[in-house]
């Protein structure tokens, strides 16, 4: 089984030492992401990469995540259920995650803001806090 | 993708507790031990050095509702933007 990564848990693997990162690093290939949500994490790279190194390194960075830790789930695979997913989300931008959960078999959709995807839970959609998956996927010593 | 033999020397008294210990561990045969090993070691060096490359992404002391925040931000400017 896989978990769906929102988009703050990515970043928070990429830039925030920690738990977050352990577990994900140390459980390779569990994980999956929507590639629309992969994109605007690359089309806001300014934002989170404060220490600014140069985007062939990023890319590098990111090409590695995606081949070797994470899956990053093309849109076609989603799509069919984007009608439905924009309904259960507060942020429009949201709706790749949700449409994912629902057309893939998965865990959950891991989260800091599980407030924002509330509504998706009336459709069976589990949402999952660090410490849920912590207790499954332990990080890496 | 076809097996490559791989030849290895290694002294009678090794190989002797080698094989004793493959077999408590569970392994049928070396080979089976030795594919699991090298399958290991790759995949706990990838963990290392990607581990590595993302410090050097490192923002110390950022918070959880700070990563969110962002998020949110940029996601708010985009929308005004258009």
């Amino acid at each position: 089984m896989t978990i769906i990564l929102d988009s703050n848990i990515l970043i928070a693997a990429l830039i925030k030492p920690g738990i977050v990162r352990a577990i994900v690093i140390g459980n390779p290939g569990e994980w999956l992401v929507p590639e629309a949500i992969f994109e605007e994490v690359w089309e806001h790279r300014d934002v989170w990469n404060r220490r600014g190194l140069p985007d062939a390194n990023l890319h590098g960075i990111l090409d590695i995540l995606s081949e070797d830790f994470i899956n990053i789930v093309s849109n076609h695979v989603y799509n069919g259920r984007a009608s439905i997913a924009r309904h259960l989300v507060t942020d429009p931008k949201d709706w790749p995650l949700v449409a994912l959960a629902l057309s893939v078999a998965n865990e959950g959709i891991w989260t800091f803001n599980e407030r924002h995807l509330a509504k998706s839970k009336d459709h069976g959609i589990r949402l999952l806090k660090t410490s849920d998956v912590a207790g499954r996927y332990p990080p890496e010593p | 993708m076809g097996d490559t033999q791989v030849i290895l020397r290694v002294d009678q008294e090794t190989l002797k507790e080698l094989d004793r210990l493959i077999s408590a561990h569970g392994f049928k045969t070396r080979n089976e031990w030795f594919r699991a090993k090298v399958r290991e070691f790759i995949e706990e060096s990838k963990k290392k050095a990607m581990l590595k490359k993302l410090s050097n992404l490192d923002v110390e002391g950022i918070g959880e509702d700070e990563i969110v925040a962002m998020v949110h931000d940029w996601r708010r400017k985009k929308k005004a933007a258009k």
